[in-house]
């Protein structure tokens, strides 16, 4: 059962009883992503929360000279979303599209606020949710203003364990705001040492 | 003849694109945008070393609207799905028509990156109306000696005419929605009288000096000064050596919607180019 997966994310965190988790149940929108699609796109209002089964989804903006920026990934046991259209309703920047075949569930804003209601506790899953990303993309930011390439790099590998092998390099630079060629560079330096 | 009184002077702020440091007086928060003039990147001057790797744009889409390259220091290489390859030099420039969609390249040439040197170039996203963004794409590019020059208080001021007609000069760009471009040069102590037509936006761009113009001092470089359509004269009067681009078109009035390197109507219109461009219908342009 997919939902197993869900349940299991949010058990790190807090206690559902069967009720509850057949409330929740009711509310998630099971999607499959071709790799490639496109599941936000930049000027949509950002409408709903997406939690990653299988695959793996890119947050990531693009610049004037078409140059992509990407912002995070999203592998699977992640949580993702554009915060900024979300909490605004103003049309998003970002675009979070699918790198590989991806399932997701979906979860409508409206309906997310329903369950803040009827489940406070979901109040503290996401309250820690949002901590751990806030000290993720202060993280994030810090080292790319000052930390070495290779050390963003390990930095990367920790935080993505499972599919830092399985995205072409490419995307990887992207995130780390190098070249492909260096980036290279920087995996046969740590292959070799 | 009456001047046009200064509307706005706009300093470019400093923005971070890629490895680079660029200068951006508009998009901003103070200018949106000088309809029908959506942007200006101001790109140096950088000192480069010998065996460096500077200007590294490589193939990206445009669709909508024309990047326009003014160069003033340094050369770009230029490369396009329509199979153009155009190296200019400084003094020249560089203006594409994307319209219905384009791939290009701007690129450093090699010359330069064996020699080093000094890099100082605009580009300009001039807007296409909505009857022209999805013309057939077009590439003009000239160097500095086939632009021609109006010599102006006794040849400390050269005003050297992109396209439009200053006095009895026409400059060599066919610009299909009637834009006048000139790179305007002037010594120290020196004044500049520029005819412009009051039913257009105007603006310049002081790259660099310090200058008073149309009464207003303008106290520091990279400044977009615009002005009000009340007039048909500029007067400019440098108290050093300064550098400004001119720049005239017709207000659009249309709605702009921009994302990434596509200028269209409608955001519609944007996910179509993205869609156009990522199945390969504005062609594929190989290293």
């Amino acid at each position: 059962m997919k939902e197993e997966v869900i349940f299991k994310n949010i058990a790190r965190h807090i206690k559902l009883d069967e009720e509850e988790k057949k409330y929740f149940q009711t509310i998630l929108l099971y999607k499959q992503l071709k790799k490639g699609e496109v599941l936000l796109n930049y000027g949509e209002i950002c409408t709903h929360q997406y939690f990653v089964i299988s695959g793996c989804l890119r947050n990531y903006s693009i610049d004037e000279y078409g140059k992509e920026h990407i912002m995070m990934f999203a592998a699977p046991d992640w949580w993702t979303s554009d915060m900024y259209s979300y909490v605004t309703g103003l049309p998003s920047e970002f675009i979070i599209d699918a790198l590989v075949d991806t399932e997701v569930f979906e979860i409508r804003k409206t309906d997310m606020d329903k369950v803040y209601e009827q489940i406070p506790k979901f109040e503290r899953f996401f309250r820690i949710l949002f901590q751990n990303a806030i000290v993720n993309n202060s993280k994030r930011i810090n080292s790319s203003m000052s930390a070495p390439a290779e050390d963003r790099y390990q930095a990367f590998i920790k935080q993505y364990p499972n599919i830092y092998q399985q995205i072409p390099l490419k995307y990887i630079a992207s995130y780390l705001g190098i070249s492909p060629e260096f980036l290279s560079k920087i995996r046969n330096k740590i292959a070799h040492s | 003849m009456k001047t046009r009184s200064v509307q706005q002077v706009t300093v470019a702020t400093q923005v971070q694109m890629g490895k680079d440091f660029i200068y951006q007086p508009f998009p901003s928060h103070q200018l949106r945008q000088v309809d029908p003039f959506i942007l200006l990147h101001h790109w140096g001057p950088y000192q480069f070393p010998a065996n460096n790797d500077a200007l590294a744009l490589d193939s990206h889409p445009h669709r909508g609207f024309e990047p326009v390259t003014f160069i003033f220091s340094g050369e770009v290489w230029h490369r396009d799905t329509m199979g153009n390859n155009s190296i200019i030099k400084d003094g020249g420039v560089q203006w594409m028509t994307a319209g219905k969609g384009v791939l290009h390249s701007e690129m450093g040439t090699d010359e330069f990156h064996k020699k080093g040197g000094t890099l100082e170039i605009i580009q300009v996203w001039m807007n296409l109306p909505k009857r022209l963004k999805m013309t057939e794409p077009n590439y003009q590019g000239f160097q500095k000696d086939s632009i021609p020059v109006v010599n102006q208080y006794g040849g400390k001021v050269k005003i050297a005419v992109v396209s439009g007609k200053v006095d009895d000069t026409t400059g060599p760009i066919k610009s299909i929605t009637g834009i006048s471009a000139y790179t305007i040069y002037m010594d120290a102590n020196s004044k500049a009288s520029i005819p412009t037509n009051a039913n257009k936006n105007a603006m310049l761009y002081m790259l660099d000096g310090s200058a008073i113009v149309n009464g207003k001092k303008i106290e520091q470089g990279r400044s977009a000064i615009t002005f009000n359509n009340d007039g048909t004269e500029i007067n400019i009067e440098a108290s050093e050596g300064s550098k400004f681009l001119y720049l005239e078109g017709e207000e659009l009035k249309e709605p702009v919607a921009q994302y990434g390197p596509f200028v269209m109507n409608t955001t519609e219109e944007l996910h179509q180019a993205f869609e156009d461009f990522q199945s390969g219908k504005m062609g594929v342009l190989n290293d």
